[in-house]
């Protein structure tokens, strides 16, 4: 048998999940689904100052020199959102979003592991298989198995490496630039150069199935061409790495290439010291991304779901440098049309010292919950005892609207 | 063991779709297989020099490498970039009356670039490359760079192929290190962990190596004062312990009872303790196996190499003696692919590429910013990732396609030159170009479909059969191939 290469790559996932199907937990095979884009805090944001409790007093006990200010003190201080949290000041652009329901903050959130590596803990978060030590594929690679995968450009990862997430059996591809996305010869056979390329990476290993991947999604991409989508609405992403990947993952959306999940990286997050004036650029280039990503695609924004996750949050205390180090719990944001924004959704549990957990704020929602809510309401379901095995499912939070 | 299971299921789903099961490519001669693993690319002359001298030979020759003759390259170095002899209280002093922040960091990525291109003590620039990544440091981190400079030249350099005991104490004391793990404002007052925990996770015992929070938290306290001092008014800069910093209170490290009322020693004794523990053994040994042999290292090699570094007292030619000498490693053909550097250099290697100007050293420096592996810019302190599923995914697999592509045709760079014709040499025929260029370019036999589909390239659509390529069509033909080979498989892997 032989197969062209598009045939190839559409033949992959049917071919290595047909056992998946019966297990599906939702209806309708094919049921519209939101557009997720995960995006990942690479370091640790500190949760405790990006979106401040302010209404809490032993959070100032623990910061003196670094916590946030209560609202109303000043241009530094805390944008209120719900009289008890407030946004750091540099996330302003994304007060507009909250105070129209499109944004939502789930705090106190994360995974109890007992360690506070960063290299663990993202390789935890992106497994999200704790208590599995042999499931080496991704949390959303294990969704895109249970649900199928029928088009070249379902599952992106944007930047310079596929992030673990999306890898596993499930096709997922990696696109750094468009630009960068072809093969570049000048020859004059150059359809048969890339067919020769093509049968030297026959076997089956995963380089050689990675690489007729690349080949076959080339031409595709070219067709689809996403850069003829220029931002829309008046909306400026930042001149920053983050900022055009955004602005990539809303084009692709435009492009109408099947896209059904993305992760994308923004890094840098781990502020050991002189926190303060590092935390307020990159919260600036967050903020600022995101809203214009939501500015760009505008009405299509209600077929789409923002998460950001990172690997932790901070010691609650912080230290004599000025910064903070590795903690505990964190905050999510969800950004879309299905969430159901204007809401802190919390179970404070307190930043008394006998409250903390080893000194960190403790954890009373774990992120699995969450993204099993965004997995059940907005993409259409999946096999959650699959894509979090040995994760006891808890009330979700009700952060998001069912589809 | 789902994850493992489902895994043997796609590879049979994609070998049947395929007609074609799972094979392997014809495995390079041994010399072959150590040459790319211990040199970033193998030049002509070197592998004449290795097939000449035989396996064992060649690396006793790389590993002594003092004994290798690298002053023509280091001359034009020191001439060319006069930051890499300066000391940081120079550098400092260099930039305050107005020179460029970034000329150290400039030129030391130069001078890596052309030792690593250049230099014929390979093993040796591997090795400063091995440990320049355990020991990250972000360049453009504040002052880190321009403490990288001499980090880089009497630290990393010195000891490459030394003791790890003196790179770990250097390191320790590294006015880059403390800045860029912020020991240096690590005092008993609001102890700051960022160095303490990768201290052990990434430099010495391992993520799973046997210590707690509880560690490290007491582990930061031992390293309460370590900071460094100087770069006023020209004074250089260098480690100093301030003993006012220092918590002096009683703390235990891995079972270890730290004495009170002591001062620097507590941070001394933690480098002991952490040296002489198994999980550091075990660590580093496993490190350099994925480096050299696999990205999943097989056990039997790792607790030799394991032991070696216990019973060598951490002496690093002898781990890699162990490495190179292993039957696990002549079984590891293709085990391993080549990183970005590793693939840019190797292409520019073996081809015997001629560079000249500036605008060169430039291009390299986009390409490999590009593929994300520029030298001194990973942004976390476990240094850049050494496994192939990190680094060839779709796009980043089409990047390097094209690095080939460009070479070959000459457009990858005004100031690099690509003499394709004497790559052709006197082959005329389809096959007698494939045979060539693989023997140059490969160094290792082609599976025969392999062959037959790149001499069906190079014959063309009427087919040649052995009749020769036309004169006019023979240095486009020459091009498609060596595009080709060094995008394949047989190129890819390292």
């Amino acid at each position: 048998m032989s197969l062209t290469r598009r045939d190839f790559l559409k033949c992959v996932p049917a071919a290595a999940i047909p056992l998946a199907m019966p297990r599906l937990s939702f209806g309708a095979t094919g049921a519209a689904r939101d557009v997720l884009v995960i995006v990942f805090q690479r370091g640790g944001m500190d949760a405790l100052n990006a979106v401040a409790p302010y209404g809490d007093a032993d959070y100032y006990r623990l910061r003196p020199t670094l916590a946030v200010a209560r609202p109303g003190s000043g241009t530094s201080a805390a944008l209120d959102l719900d009289g008890f949290f407030g946004f750091n000041p540099a996330l302003a652009p994304l007060v507009p979003l909250y105070q129209a329901g499109r944004l939502a903050v789930v705090h106190a959130t994360g995974f109890l592991l007992g360690s506070r590596s960063h290299f663990d803990c993202q390789d935890f978060m992106e497994r999200a298989a704790l208590n599995s030590a042999g499931v080496s594929s991704g949390w959303l690679n294990r969704h895109l198995e249970a649900v199928g995968v029928t088009e070249t450009f379902e599952a992106v990862g944007v930047g310079k490496a596929l992030q673990l997430a999306l890898r596993g059996n499930a096709p997922a591809v990696g696109i750094d630039t468009f630009a960068g996305f072809t093969v570049k010869t000048t020859s004059s056979r150059k359809s048969e150069v890339v067919d020769a390329l093509d049968h030297l990476f026959a076997s089956d290993s995963l380089l050689d199935v990675t690489a007729q991947r690349s080949l076959a999604a080339v031409d595709e991409l070219a067709a689809a061409n996403p850069s003829q989508y220029a931002a829309a609405n008046g909306a400026a992403y930042p001149n920053t790495a983050f900022g055009s990947q955004m602005h990539s993952i809303a084009q692709l959306i435009k492009a109408d290439v099947g896209l059904s999940v993305a992760c994308v990286d923004i890094g840098g997050w781990d502020h050991h010291d002189n926190e303060a004036n590092q935390l307020t650029p990159l919260l600036d280039e967050l903020g600022k991304s995101l809203a214009a990503f939501d500015t760009d695609l505008g009405a299509a924004m209600s077929g789409v779901t923002v998460v950001t996750l990172t690997e932790f949050g901070r010691r609650a205390a912080q230290n004599a440098s000025g910064g903070t180090d590795h903690g505990s719990g964190y905050a999510m944001l969800l950004l879309g049309g299905g969430v159901a924004g204007r809401n802190v959704y919390r179970n404070w549990p307190g930043l008394r010292d006998d409250q903390l957990f080893r000194g960190d704020l403790a954890i009373t929602t774990d992120y699995r919950s969450v993204l099993s809510e965004v997995l059940v309401k907005r993409l259409g379901g999946s096999d959650l005892a699959r894509v979090f095995p040995g994760f006891v499912q808890q009330p979700f939070v009700n952060a998001l609207v069912a589809r | 063991m789902s994850g493992r299971r489902m895994f043997l299921e796609h590879v049979l789903a994609i070998g049947e779709a395929k007609g074609k099961a799972a094979t392997a490519l014809p495995a390079p001669a041994d010399v072959v297989l150590l040459l790319n693993r211990t040199s970033f690319g193998i030049r002509e002359a070197e592998y004449q020099a290795a097939v000449a001298a035989g396996y064992d030979a060649w690396l006793e020759y790389q590993l002594a490498y003092e004994a290798i003759d690298d002053s023509a390259l280091e001359g034009q170095l020191a001439t060319a970039l006069p930051t890499l002899a300066m000391t940081n209280g120079q550098l400092i002093e260099q930039v305050r009356a107005g020179g460029d922040q970034f000329q150290a960091v400039n030129e030391l990525r130069v001078a890596t670039f052309l030792r690593q291109l250049f230099s014929p003590r390979q093993l040796y620039e591997v090795m400063v490359e091995f440990w320049t990544n355990h020991f990250n440091v972000q360049h453009i981190d504040g002052p880190v760079r321009y403490f990288k400079t001499v980090e880089d030249r009497e630290l990393i350099r010195r000891h490459a192929l030394g003791r790890f005991s003196d790179l770990l104490r250097g390191n320790a004391r590294s006015p880059a290190m403390l800045y860029y793990l912020d020991n240096y404002s690590n005092v008993a007052t609001g102890p700051n962990e960022n160095y303490a925990r990768e201290l052990m996770e990434l430099h010495t015992l391992g993520v799973n190596g046997g210590y707690s929070e509880a560690d490290v938290a007491e582990v930061a306290r031992c390293f309460t004062g370590w900071t460094y001092a100087g770069g006023q008014s020209g004074a250089d800069v260098a480690f100093t312990f301030v003993r006012p910093r220092h918590d002096t209170g009683a703390k235990t490290v891995l079972g270890n009872a730290i004495a009170p009322n002591r001062g620097i020693e507590d941070g001394d004794q933690v480098l002991d303790i952490l040296l002489a523990h198994p999980s550091t053994a075990r660590y580093l040994a496993t490190k350099l196996v994925r480096r050299f042999v696999d990205d999943t290292p097989p056990a039997s090699l790792v607790d030799a190499v394991a032991a070696t570094y216990t019973s060598s007292g951490g002496d690093i030619r002898a781990m890699l003696r162990a490495v190179f000498r292993s039957s696990e490693f002549k079984a590891s053909a293709d085990r391993k692919t080549r990183r970005p550097v590793e693939l840019l250099f190797g292409a520019l290697r073996v081809l015997g590429a001629t560079v000249s100007g500036n605008s060169y050293l430039r291009a390299i420096g986009e390409q490999l910013n590009t593929l994300g592996q520029l030298h001194y810019l990973w942004p976390t302190p476990d240094g850049y990732p050494d496994n192939r599923d990190y680094w060839t995914t779709t796009s980043a697999l089409l990047e390097r396609f094209n690095i080939g592509f460009a070479l070959a045709e000459n457009t990858f760079n005004a100031g690099v030159r690509v003499d394709v014709a004497a790559l052709a040499g006197d082959a005329t025929t389809p096959e007698q170009l494939v045979d060539r260029l693989a023997a140059r370019l490969l160094r290792r036999p082609l599976a025969s479909a392999d062959r037959s589909r790149l001499v069906g390239l190079a014959s063309g659509p009427r087919g040649l059969g052995t009749r020769p390529i036309a004169d006019g069509e023979r240095l486009a033909r020459t091009r498609d191939l060596v595009g080709v080979m060094l995008a394949s498989p047989y190129f890819q892997y390292r």
